[in-house]
């Protein structure tokens, strides 16, 4: 059990949730491709917020059934595409898919996932600093995070794991401790395990 | 965590009474500090287990990490899988238990008929351990040295259960032996808990012992003098070392009777048929005259005379005489002795003081130290058996225990002589007449493996030979996981002891015993010192 983590008016909303499970949810994000960076700890709104990973990003058009076309063939520069067809961002979106790796509860941290998942259109923000270190005190979410399964799970884990990392005064250790969690989950696949440690200490 | 344990080790994952219990070594243990031979106590639900260290093997996981060890430059893969997924397993092999409640504790600890449960926690064992298991110094314990990588804690032994049995020394030349046997002499001194008889073979206890690399150490005489007489077969060679002995030996061929004769066997290499040619001369001339008058016969047709008279053979005749004249060069040996060592010998022991026969140069003559060896302690145990028997039971009346040394023991206690002679008996038959031997010794696979048995307790330091270490390990409980314990010994000092007087086999590198303060443990004060006291003394008497 943790305290509960404030304050929370320093983090930022980004986007709204538009689908949800159980174990996850995919949010909409406000701003065409600014959703959090693959890893990232993102929590949603209220007394009572869940706590989640991004675990992919995907970006469509909002009309599935009109596929973008290609409009650059004249221009010199990419983001001239974007200044030259103002539209686009009305008719683009972005949308992230998120693992729930906790909650709060009566103002604890607990490392499972929550009675119900988050509603449609609940706010999502990006943890703060603060957030994420108290987060990352211990690593007991990490069965959570590898339930997704996935071909990307591994990677996810290991963007994480930076990320937090270099908020702790002692990143080496940060990520020893984590890499023992790691090692214990792990015990049967070395190779997986030898993989993982690598892209977590490149 | 309770303060009475040692440094943590890790958690109890499996084993068996047998085979010793596995410890998966905790990260915060360095598996470099872990020793085979080390004390280990293992806190179980309702008691406290104590084992020795028998073995250490490192583990993985997963099999496949021993063919893809993680890459030598990458200490961050390594540095995670060890103690994760690469660790250490320590077996220890528990020998005794202690009890949680009241009533267990004052019974003290009790051999190990169980194991501690899985997860139990392993502690190096503490002072407090080492205390709860060895007991204390007091009147009958003795301090004889430290665990391994435990120099500030004392391992202390029973003397009185000690000396109710033979005991043995053991270990190749140079490893430590005499300075063992010094202690545990000056131990039963110090402590009164039986007279000792010596045969000092290389002339190290009595006055003035020699010590690879350093000065000599003081014998028993020197430090206990008014308890201990040095008795000499060569006064010269004492003389010459700046030793006045209390009596010269000497023995009387009259006193040489067959049965020395059957031990002498092997040195002297005789045959069967000449050792009981030896009963017939006795038959032809009586016990006190076989000797000096078969000795006496020194030409052909003497002996061809003396064959006719006896009816053997002339050809074992003459073997057996030419073998005997060693004797005649033995000068010691007289045709009649003015004096009965034997008596002489026993009188001191009956006042309590301690006798050291010193062989002088006769040390290196292999049949005169088992003639006199063997002659003496024949009759010296005669008489004890005698008393022993008129005391019926009484204990006030019963001589005090004496426990006789004797080294090279396998020279005369070789399987086929050691039923024969009276070593092998008082191997045997224990405690019952009080007399007991300390056997010290380098080929111990040389000695009667029935002999060897009844050691009570054994003392051994390093042995080189595969038969010598069974032959130390015989008869003993665990004996394949001491093995691996006694074949790591360090060369020198350590030495690891099992059997009657401790609870449990332990590890420890032996007491100091040489140095100015390790005099003073023994309760030895110089000159200086005694004036001093003596003075505070009748400063205190007379103001």
């Amino acid at each position: 059990m943790q305290p509960s983590m404030e304050p929370r008016s320093t983090s930022q909303r980004i986007a709204e949730v538009v689908e949800s499970f159980s174990n996850g949810f995919t949010a909409h994000c406000y701003r065409l491709y600014e959703a959090p960076p693959l890893g990232a700890l993102v929590r949603t709104g209220g007394d009572q917020p869940v706590f989640a990973v991004v675990r992919g990003i995907t970006t469509l058009p909002m009309n599935a059934a009109r596929r973008p076309v290609a409009r650059a063939q004249d221009e010199e520069e990419e983001q001239e595409v974007y200044s030259n067809n103002p539209q686009l961002p009305h008719l683009l979106r972005t949308d992230f898919q998120a693992t729930i790796v906790g909650h709060e509860a009566n103002g604890a941290l607990r490392k499972h996932l929550p009675p119900h998942p988050p509603r449609i259109h609940a706010f999502i923000y990006q943890c703060s600093s603060e957030e994420i270190l108290s987060f990352s005190q211990d690593m007991n979410f990490f069965p959570l995070l590898f339930s997704e399964g996935g071909p990307l799970t591994d990677e996810v884990v290991s963007a994480f794991l930076r990320q937090a990392s270099s908020l702790h005064p002692d990143p080496e250790a940060f990520l020893a401790a984590a890499g023992r969690q790691l090692a214990r989950l792990f015990a049967r696949d070395t190779r997986r395990l030898d993989a993982l440690l690598r892209s977590l200490h490149p | 965590m309770n303060d009475r344990n040692g440094a943590f080790m890790g958690t109890v994952i499996g084993g068996s009474l047998n085979r010793g219990v596995e410890v998966r070594l905790d990260p915060s243990f360095p598996v470099e500090s872990v020793k085979v031979g080390g004390f280990v106590a293992i806190q179980g639900q309702a008691q406290r287990f104590f084992g020795i260290v028998s073995d250490v093997a490192l583990e993985t996981v997963d099999p496949s990490l021993r063919g893809m060890p993680p890459e030598a430059w990458d200490g961050f893969t390594a540095s995670v899988m060890s103690h994760t997924n690469a660790y250490a397993i320590v077996t220890v092999l528990p020998q005794l238990v202690i009890g949680g409640s009241p009533l267990a504790m004052i019974e003290g600890p009790q051999p190990a008929r169980a194991i501690p449960p899985h997860f139990s926690r392993a502690h190096q064992a503490s002072e407090e351990d080492v205390l709860a298991v060895f007991g204390a110094e007091d009147e009958r314990h003795i301090w004889v040295g430290s665990p391994l990588d435990m120099e500030d804690t004392r391992i202390h032994l029973d003397l009185e259960e000690l000396v109710k049995r033979s005991n043995g020394v053991f270990g190749k030349s140079g490893t430590g032996k005499s300075f063992l046997t010094r202690i545990l002499l000056a131990g039963t001194l110090q402590k009164d808990a039986a007279v000792n008889l010596v045969f000092d073979m290389h002339n190290e206890y009595g006055w003035q012992g020699t010590r690879e690399g350093g000065p000599p150490v003081k014998g028993l005489k020197q430090l206990f003098p008014s308890q201990v007489a040095v008795f000499s077969l060569d006064p010269k060679m004492s003389q010459w070392r700046g030793l006045t002995p209390d009596a010269e030996v000497t023995i009387g061929y009259n006193e040489i009777e067959p049965q020395d004769i059957e031990t002498l066997a092997e040195t002297l290499n005789l045959t069967p048929q000449g050792v009981s040619a030896v009963y017939s001369l006795v038959r032809r001339f009586g016990q006190d005259a076989w000797l000096s008058e078969f000795l006496k016969r020194e030409s052909r047709d003497e002996l061809t005379a003396l064959a006719e008279e006896t009816s053997e053979v002339f050809q074992v005749l003459f073997t057996l005489h030419r073998r005997l004249r060693t004797l005649g060069r033995m000068g010691f040996l007289l045709s009649k002795s003015p004096d009965d060592a034997v008596r002489r010998i026993l009188d001191y022991l009956d006042r309590g003081i301690h006798v050291v026969l010193e062989f002088g140069r006769y040390g290196n003559d292999l049949p005169a130290y088992v003639l006199v060896a063997n002659l003496l302690t024949r009759r010296i145990h005669d008489r004890y058996v005698q008393r022993t028997e008129e005391a019926m039971g009484d204990r006030a009346r019963e001589p005090k225990p004496l426990v006789i040394t004797v080294e090279e023991a396998h020279r005369f206690l070789t399987p086929g002589v050691a039923s024969q002679t009276i070593f092998g008996a008082i191997a045997r038959e224990m405690r019952k007449y009080r007399v007991t031997l300390l056997i010290v010794d380098q080929r111990p696979s040389g000695i009667d493996e029935e002999v060897l048995s009844q050691l009570g307790t054994r003392f051994t330091y390093l042995l080189d030979n595969e038969r010598d270490v069974d032959g130390v390990l015989a008869g003993a409980p665990g004996a394949r996981e001491l093995r691996s314990v006694l074949s790591r010994l360090d060369s020198q000092q350590q030495a690891l002891l099992f059997g009657h007087a401790l609870p449990m086999p332990v590890v420890i590198r032996a007491r100091e015993y040489g140095t100015e303060e390790s005099y003073r443990d023994f309760g030895f004060r110089d000159a200086a010192e005694m004036r001093r006291q003596v003075e505070a003394d009748s400063r205190d008497l007379f103001g």
